[in-house]
């Protein structure tokens, strides 16, 4: 009877459950008994980063009224001893938004600009955050009068926005006047899927510009039939993994048990693989003996992990989510198709024998994934 | 040069160097041993039937065996014979062959008569009986070629005079010189096997030889003179199959099979010979040439001749030679001992000395693709080197390794010298070996 | 008598042809280029041209000795391989980063993969993109085009005609007087080159024509300036002397021209979508991926063959 439950359909899913349950409960009340320690570390950091574009201010509150800020500024905080504020300012650079921490005093002037978080072009866009270049605007009361650095054209404009930006929203925090609201540009439905569907499958691929999913890339690419294979199946496991965790996340989970995420997810996950593999087992054999072991392999594949994570970073509705792990999966059979065909050229190659077996199939990998990096940028331009 | 429109078969131009050309045939005298080896033809090879000591007698069978491919071996003088060797033939496979001492009479057997033919088995027996193979090149016993199974449905004679093989030009000689033998060849042929046309292929670098044959055919509308592209290898059978008729002979299957039958030109010139006087075949114009002999030319030479003899005839080494070669550049065995003879499917003798020899050494395949660009059955060699070496059996055959005729081309037209043609050959032998294996 | 007779497989005889007098072509072919460079860039175009072509060299003889494999610096394939790489650089590249770019060129992409022939990617394509991520700096700053002799060329910046956006006068595209990588900015040089190719038969035109011609149309299709896209940046060259590169091209004629209608359309998505002003690099690197499926797609059919498993 024992056995008879182990090996069944429901056993080792109730095992499973157990065991995470337990998992979970420990992380709950460690996390309960860490919190407030952790808030006030942060809290501390914070205030110090801020206090670099802010001489002379010592701790912070921040200002609550978010709906009268001007577009693209993402919080202010006002120093308590009335030295001035200090603004989170993002504006489009040459990829994605670059955001700066922006200190104004009470003469309106700005007093530091710090480049907080940024994607751009290493080296290039590096500069306009060297302070060389952007303590320039040190002392100014608008944001004219700053050349541009030549090649670095965008991302200049980036902190010439942010820093007008956060000069409006000291209007707006010293004046009360709440900034005229902009005609914000929604994306609608379809167009939205389109740019989720060529953001993950060309722009952001889970193999060859997240990194994800390295372990099946390199071990099943080697026939095409497989490559194949594998990517439907874990296309599939994405998509179901998706369907149920991001309302588990959205409805159970919430902001206030985000840290359960990980360890629920591997759980879900787990759960759908074993499923789909007991019922391919039972309704289309053919099939799963095609798949192999490939198919419990996918439980430990890190990309389908990274997807149902990221659909929530990303703040993705529940269609959203679905259309981005459909668009994962189709990116990762890309990148397995493409590189079979590699990898059956590399079979008449002849490399070192140190290099022979994974280490080449990484370069070759590598050579793949920098292919890749032209297409940076073209859902702007393909979507405006 | 070929146009983008041309629909002709790929090919390479090699140089033509058809020295000997205009030069008149000319007899050489009877050598004072000959070596009558056993195996001319494509199949098994014959039994002796004679013994050390025998006297024999020109146009005494030595040779015979009752197996399909094999066609009789007929001696080509008069003598002693002086025992049977076993010799190493250049294609590294062991023989027989009959040494006979010449006593220089040329004394002929008593049996030797012209034959009777009235009917298409007639004239099949009177193939067999005078030893005929294809004078091409290849030894496809030529009783078996003119007796096609489906003989009704074979319609077309189609005549190989291309010579597409660089020095070789015996058979534009034959033209020349035996221009009425080859239109009475072809007649017999016609008219005993019920056939309705004739196309003799030649291509366009022998403009008199054209114009002769055209000459000799007036009259007759059945018979036309095709003038082809003078690429190698146009003289290949189903290349010459199609340039001449436009007809594809499908893998694995004869040109008997679509309605064709291809022969070598010098052969209908040997079978009126041997009809007018019954002599077997036992002679052969051979082409002498290459840079290290002292006198190019045709010899009309008796089987059996050792290649020293042969090359004694026309002048001797001009400088040392260090390639010997049966056959043209592209399609002929290196010979390893010059005391080796002439056998019945020898066109041409060529001896080169070291500055035309390059010992050339293989670099890396670069994937150029001349090779595929060169290959006239449209044949991939880059990619069947490729799966060769990865032992990928089931790519061999996918990519019809089969089909290849080792014409030479891509081994001819690749930068890198890679030994095309020859692994060609060991992907044949090793797909042979996989089905003898399993079977 | 013993007679010292060399025996081989037939045929006996080859093309004179070479690897290397194939390579020695194509270092011909680019000669032009190399002078149009130095008019415009000065000497400098010269000496990085020279340390580029001696470092390729350098690499791989060492890489060929060190690992104990025959040597094949003299199929000067090397020796292209630099010179197209410095053709695709700025002229005031620095030296020491050039370098890098050939070491990525020679050992990683070409000879830890076997060396010619085997490699499945451009080793000039891939260090390019290396270079161009590595060191953006360098690599978007165009030298403006001075002339010759007159040593480090103004450092004046300029964009490219495609990333500045301005109109330039299509002569100035076509003669170079443009900013630019020292071999793309020459048009007519490079034309010089395509021709002595073609007549060499290193090439066949299949795929610099279906090349252009394609972004030609799809920019005219887009609406931009199509007669500009093909004047501009680094598509000439790249058609004509990167693209072509045997080993990651395909095979056939039906292939090359598959690839090539690709890299035309995927040039085109570059250059009007994505954020670098130049897609050549990126389109023919995809492409070289995207050839052995190609390959596999358009075998020949033997003459007379018949469809069975052999």
């Amino acid at each position: 009877m024992m056995a008879k439950f182990r090996d069944g359909l429901v056993g080792p899913t109730v095992i499973l459950f157990l065991f995470c349950a337990v998992t979970t409960l420990v992380l709950a009340f460690t996390n309960t008994a860490t919190e407030p320690l952790i808030l006030q570390a942060r809290q501390e950091a914070a205030d110090e980063t801020r206090q670099q574009v802010l001489p002379g201010a010592d701790s912070f509150a921040e200002w609550e009224d978010a709906e009268s800020l001007p577009g693209g500024v993402e919080a202010v905080y006002e120093a308590r001893n009335g030295t001035g504020y200090v603004f989170t300012s993002a504006a489009k650079g040459y990829n994605g938004a670059v955001t700066f921490l922006i200190g104004v005093n009470r003469k309106g002037e700005v007093t530091g600009v710090n480049m907080f978080e940024d994607d751009e072009t290493p080296g290039l866009g590096a500069r306009v955050g060297e302070d060389s270049y952007k303590d320039q605007y040190v002392g100014n009361t608008d944001n004219e009068g700053v050349d541009k650095i030549q090649g670095a054209t965008l991302t200049s404009n980036a902190l010439k926005n942010a820093v007008g930006q956060a000069l409006s929203a000291y209007q707006v925090v010293t004046t009360g006047t709440p900034a005229p609201r902009e005609e914000t540009k929604t994306v609608s439905g379809l167009n939205a899927f389109l740019i989720i569907l060529v953001s993950v499958i060309l722009v952001d691929n889970y193999v060859l510009s997240k990194f994800l999913g390295i372990c099946p890339f390199l071990g099943v690419s080697k026939k095409l039939d497989s490559a194949l294979g594998m990517s439907v199946a874990v296309t599939f496991v994405m998509i179901m993994a998706t369907a149920v965790t991001w309302p588990i996340n959205n409805y159970l989970l919430g902001e206030r048990y985000a840290y359960l995420q990980t360890i629920v997810f591997i759980l879900v996950i787990a759960s759908v693989v074993q499923f789909i593999e007991v019922a391919l087992k039972k309704y289309m054999p053919a099939l799963h003996k095609a798949l192999g072991v490939y198919l419990p392999l996918i439980t430990t594949n890190c990309a389908v992990l990274g997807v149902t994570l990221l659909n929530i970073t990303e703040s993705y509705s529940f269609l959203q989510s679905i259309v981005n792990s459909l668009g994962a999966g189709l990116g990762f059979m890309l990148a397995m198709v493409l590189f079979a065909g590699v990898r059956r050229r590399m079979e008449s190659c002849a490399p070192p024998k140190s290099f022979d077996g994974i280490p080449i199939t990484l370069v070759a990998a590598s050579i793949l994934a920098v292919s890749f990096l032209g297409f940076s940028g073209v859902v702007d331009g393909l979507f405006g | 040069m070929a146009s983008i429109f041309d629909k002709s078969l790929k090919g390479v131009y090699t140089p033509h160097r058809k020295n000997t050309r205009d030069m008149q045939t000319v007899d050489m005298p009877v050598p004072d041993t000959v070596y009558i080896v056993m195996s001319q033809h494509m199949g098994p090879p014959c039994d002796v039937k004679v013994a050390k000591g025998d006297q024999v007698l020109v146009g005494q069978i030595l040779g015979h065996s009752e197996a399909l491919f094999s066609a009789p071996i007929h001696s080509s003088v008069s003598g002693v014979v002086k025992g049977i060797d076993e010799i190493i033939m250049p294609n590294g496979v062991r023989s027989k062959a009959v040494v006979i001492q010449c006593d220089k009479e040329q004394t002929p057997h008593p049996d030797i008569r012209p034959p009777q033919i009235s009917t298409q088995a007639d004239l099949v027996k009177a193939f067999y009986d005078s030893g005929m193979v294809g004078l091409g090149g290849a030894g496809f016993p030529s009783h078996i070629k003119f007796n096609p199974k489906n003989l009704g449905e074979v319609n077309t004679l189609v005549v190989n005079a291309a010579e597409c093989e660089p020095y070789i030009t015996s058979d534009y000689r034959t033209i020349m010189e035996d221009t009425q033998d080859v239109l009475d060849g072809i007649r017999t042929v016609m008219r005993h096997l019920e056939m309705k046309n004739c196309t003799i292929g030649v291509e366009d670098n022998k403009p008199r030889g054209i114009e002769i044959l055209r000459e000799a055919a007036r009259g007759d509308d059945r018979i036309q003179v095709v003038q082809l592209h003078s690429k190698y290898p146009q003289g290949a059978e189903k290349v010459l199959a199609y340039e001449c008729t436009g007809t594809v002979i499908p893998e694995g299957k004869l040109p008997g099979d679509v309605g064709l039958i291809v022969t070598n030109i010098t052969t209908l010139a040997c079978l009126t010979n041997y009809l007018r006087t019954g002599v077997p075949l036992i002679s052969k114009r051979v082409t002498v040439d290459g840079n290290a002999v002292e006198h190019p030319q045709n010899v009309r030479v008796l089987i059996g001749t050792p290649i020293r003899d042969l090359i004694s005839f026309c002048g001797g080494y001009k400088s040392a030679p260090a390639k010997l070669l049966m056959g043209g550049p592209m399609m002929g065995t290196a010979v390893y001992d010059e005391s080796y003879p002439v056998v019945k499917n020898n066109n041409a003798i060529l001896a080169f000395d070291a500055a035309q020899v390059e010992a050339y050494s293989e670099t890396a395949c670069i994937r150029c693709g001349r090779c595929v660009r060169a290959c006239p059955m449209n044949l991939m060699p880059l990619r069947i080197e490729d799966c060769f070496q990865r032992e990928d059996n089931d790519g061999l055959r996918a990519f019809k390794v089969g089909l290849c005729m080792e014409c030479g081309c891509c081994s001819y037209a690749c930068p890198a010298k890679r030994q095309l043609v020859q692994t060609n050959r060991l992907a044949k032998a090793r797909l042979k070996r996989q089905v003898s294996g399993t079977k | 008598m013993e007679q010292n007779l060399v025996i081989t497989s037939s045929p006996h005889f080859r093309v004179p042809a070479t690897t290397s007098t194939i390579m020695r072509d194509v270092l011909i072919a680019l000669a032009p280029s190399l002078v149009a460079a130095m008019f415009y860039f000065g000497m400098r175009a010269l000496a990085l041209a020279a340390v580029c072509v001696a470092a390729s060299v350098i690499f791989e003889y060492l890489y060929r000795r060190l690992m104990k494999l025959p040597g094949s610096v003299g199929d000067l394939s090397a020796a292209v391989t630099g010179l197209l790489l410095a053709l695709n650089l700025p002229a005031d590249m620095p030296f020491f980063k050039a370098i890098v770019g050939c070491f990525v060129a020679i050992v990683v992409v070409k000879q830890l993969f076997g060396g010619i022939g085997k490699n499945f990617a451009n080793p000039a394509i891939v260090a390019r993109i290396v270079l161009l991520v590595s060191f953006a700096g360098n690599m978007t700053t165009w030298p403006a085009p001075g002339g010759m002799f007159r040593g480090v060329p103004d450092m004046v910046v300029g964009a490219t005609p495609l990333a500045a956006g301005t109109t330039t006068p299509y002569m100035n595209l076509f003669l170079g007087s443009i900013g630019g990588s020292m071999g793309e900015v020459c048009k007519l040089a490079l034309l010089l080159g395509f021709v002595y190719l073609l007549a060499r038969r290193v090439i066949t035109a299949t795929i610099p024509l279906t090349y252009m011609c394609t972004v030609f149309a799809l920019s005219l299709v887009l609406g931009g300036d199509p007669v500009l896209h093909l004047l501009s940046g680094g598509l000439m060259i790249g058609a004509i002397f990167m693209a072509t590169d045997y080993s990651t091209s395909p095979t056939t004629e039906r292939g090359k021209f598959i690839f090539a209608l690709g890299c035309g359309v995927l040039t085109v998505i570059f250059r009007f979508y994505s954020n670098y002003p130049e897609g050549v690099s990126f389109a023919i690197l995809i492409m070289n991926i995207v050839t052995p499926h190609i390959d596999g797609l358009t075998k020949i059919k033997a003459f007379g063959g018949v469809k069975n498993d052999g």
